[in-house]
């Protein structure tokens, strides 16, 4: 009985090389596993890619003019023309329907001209509120689409809006940065983004909010829902939890000392500790993830030669050291990453 | 078409029905013992892990003090030689990454020695060194992940060397060339995998398809006029744009006679009339159309990793365009809405007058 091995992409190529196919079985071989594709498929990548890709650039080519702030445009023209844009977009969401694609993408957009249309407020009359009241509104606002539209971007939309509402609130209004902090502004919004999970504590309320999210995601997932069995959300926010407990724990062990800052020190290692374990049993024996699983072994290699690094710096002869555990650990990871797949391949 | 249901055993039971497989034996056996592949994102990890170790071994060796003129390339020669031996005789993992480590490192080693001996124009014989080398081990070292690293290496010295000897002007030619040679490489692939060249091409093509992607983000690079008024990253992008747009017409013989069902040239013109206007919309933002370009290959051959890189790029390209300084934000905005409404549109002319052609012809 020979192991069932879906016919993918890299599966046809390693099969071709192995049995050193003649390019008429390779041809052959490419269009039994389906990936030559036909009219219908050309046409179904179209419908999805084409709308897609033109809806974003859409809606980045408006934050483009609004961001340019056109003087001579007056403020009634500039809220026709975003408010015109988000009835139409909603119009055109119910006009396609939520389940179709194009509905989908008509829906995001709305959503996102929501954001939008609260900055040329903010632009028009000054309001000087803090920039965490604009997410924070953004959010609430696009909350009813999120639930009636059962679709991954608006949730992750709002799961992005929540994350910066959090940020700017603790950043702007609970504790200002100072020092080499303000600096890090210069090299732009994404550099400056990274640099604020370095403050434990924000790292930390950041983490639960992720993690809340993740939760019910997989709670939906576990229950059948159909819209929530993708891969995609659970994996990004993963990956955002992971680093922003992730990030600190690294400053932690090679910048600061455990005693200088004691209660900051134990709240991202703990969770980072935590995390990794419930990952490494939750997506190993409930629910296959290999992504999850190796972003995992990722965050437990930096960290144990995060701690090599910090006290074991002493000498040429450390760094060969490094080097080879390094490599051990690696190596280590990768192997098991494969018996774990190899046992999943077994088992179904 | 969805390659998700079909298994290997079905295709190969297919092909010996046909009379195309050579060794049926041989296919029962692979089968039966076939390695488990690893993701992208495993090899990412452990292509990561290769270079930072290689970087700790590179100080290693150079905090240790060389008594003799070529020291280094010495040493880096002992460490690639040791590497290529190790890997064509192991695949555990432990010596495979340690292979990988040892590799990169002499690499550095020989071209800083060679640099060291030359004693002038140094970076100049370093970034050769490297083109060289790293052209060289593509084929002498038998493993993904470093021929993956090879070609971005050679990729990344040629492009710095263009920079170095002030040809900014030829900057614009990499990407689209890059990218004419991964279409080459493509359109040849089961000539190429039947001649048992599959272990070169797929590393080859992946390595080219990230160095064009690395190429054209440097056309949204700036530097503040303050700091050097006199330099440019990217001169005239719109180069890329012609000839990426070039590339991109000839990728649409792929689509349009499969889509419209049709070879006649006629009836053709209209698909390759909305290919020319989004290339004119797409004037200052090259990226658009090389994310593009990679999303109709990935989709061409139902490789998913490059659909999926060409979506990535296609939006990390926006959004480096969007921080750009060198075009106003009018501009950027007019450029973003003209290219969406240009796909927009594209899709409704493709899905609605394309079918209703063929739907009259048919009846």
């Amino acid at each position: 009985m020979h192991k069932e091995i879906i016919a993918d992409y890299a599966n046809v190529q390693e099969l071709a090389q192995q049995l050193k196919l003649s390019e008429a079985a390779y041809r052959r071989a490419m269009t039994l596993a389906g990936l030559v594709p036909d009219q219908t498929s050309w046409l179904r990548h179209i419908d999805r890619f084409l709308i897609a890709l033109g809806a974003l650039l859409i809606v980045a080519g408006i934050l483009a003019f609004f961001a340019w702030n056109w003087a001579d445009l007056s403020h009634l023209t500039k809220f026709a023309l975003v408010e015109g844009g988000i009835v139409g977009a909603a119009v055109l969401a119910w006009r396609f329907g939520l389940d179709t694609i194009a509905g989908r993408v008509s829906l995001l957009t709305a959503a996102i001209l929501t954001g939008t249309l609260l900055a040329v407020f903010g632009q028009a009359y000054q309001t000087g509120a803090d920039p965490y009241g604009l997410f924070l509104t953004w959010a609430l606002l696009i909350l009813p689409w999120a639930i009636i539209g059962r679709q991954t971007g608006i949730w992750m939309l709002l799961q992005i809006l929540l994350n910066l509402t959090l940020i700017m609130y603790y950043t702007q209004v609970l504790y200002p940065p100072d020092g080499w902090w303000q600096l890090s502004q210069l090299f732009g919004p994404l550099v400056w983004l990274g640099t604020t999970v370095m403050d434990s504590t924000l790292a930390s309320y950041l983490f639960v909010l992720n993690v809340i999210a993740l939760l019910i995601w997989e709670f939906g997932s576990y229950r059948g829902v159909s819209w929530m069995r993708g891969i995609l959300f659970p994996r990004v926010i993963a990956f955002i939890a992971f680093s922003t407990v992730l990030l600190p724990t690294l400053v932690i062990i090679v910048a600061a000392g455990f005693e200088e800052q004691i209660r900051l020190s134990v709240v991202s290692p703990t969770l980072l500790l935590i995390a990794t374990g419930a990952a490494l049993y939750y997506y190993q024996y409930r629910r296959h993830d290999l992504f999850i699983l190796t972003c995992s072994l990722l965050g437990v290699i930096m960290v144990i030669t995060a701690f090599f690094i910090r006290h074991m710096m002493s000498g040429s002869g450390s760094l060969l050291f490094l080097a080879l555990l390094l490599i051990a650990q690696v190596a280590s990871a990768a192997w098991w990453l494969r018996q774990i797949a190899l046992r999943w391949e077994t088992r179904s | 078409m969805s390659g998700s249901t079909v298994t290997l055993n079905h295709i190969v039971n297919n092909l010996r029905a046909e009379n195309l497989l050579s060794t049926e034996d041989d296919a029962l056996d692979y089968l039966e013992n076939r390695p488990n592949l690893q993701p992208w994102y495993i090899r990412t990890m452990v292509g990561f892990g290769a270079w930072l170790a290689s970087l700790l071994l590179i100080g290693f060796i150079a905090s240790i003090t060389l008594m003799f003129d070529g020291g280094y390339i010495f040493i880096g020669a002992a460490l690639i030689v040791c590497a290529i031996l190790v890997r064509q005789r192991s695949d555990r993992d432990f010596l495979v990454q340690c292979a990988l480590a040892s590799s990169l490192a002499g690499q550095a080693l020989v071209a800083y020695g060679f640099a060291d001996i030359a004693g002038h124009g140094e970076f100049e014989i370093f970034l050769g060194f490297a083109l060289v080398i790293s052209s060289a081990l593509f084929f002498l070292f038998p493993d993904r992940i470093h021929r993956v690293i090879m070609v971005l290496l050679a990729t990344g010295s040629l492009t710095t060397l263009l920079y170095h000897w002030e040809a900014n002007a030829l900057v614009p030619l990499l990407g689209p060339a890059l990218t004419g040679i991964l279409i080459i490489l493509h359109n040849r692939m089961p000539t190429l995998v039947a001649g048992r060249h599959s272990e070169l091409l797929h590393p080859l093509m992946s390595g080219l398809m990230l160095s064009a992607f690395g190429t054209l983000l440097l056309s949204t690079a700036y530097l503040l006029p303050e700091l050097e008024a006199d330099f440019l990253f990217y001169p005239r992008p719109w180069i890329s744009t012609i000839l990426l747009g070039l590339l991109f017409i000839y990728l649409g013989r792929l689509i349009w006679p499969i889509v419209a069902n049709t070879e006649d040239t006629k009836s053709l013109l209209l698909p390759y009339g909305i290919m020319i206007v989004i290339i004119t919309c797409a004037w200052y933002a090259p990226g658009l159309l090389l994310g593009l370009i990679v999303m109709l290959l990935g989709t061409h051959s139902g490789r998913v990793t490059f659909t999926g890189a060409g979506i990535g790029f296609f939006i990390l390209f926006l959004t480096a365009f969007f921080y750009g300084i060198e075009v106003s934000l009018l501009t950027k905005s007019i450029t973003l809405v003209a290219t969406g409404i240009t796909l927009l549109l594209s899709r409704w002319i493709i899905l609605k007058v394309i079918l209703t052609d063929e739907r009259q012809g048919g009846s």
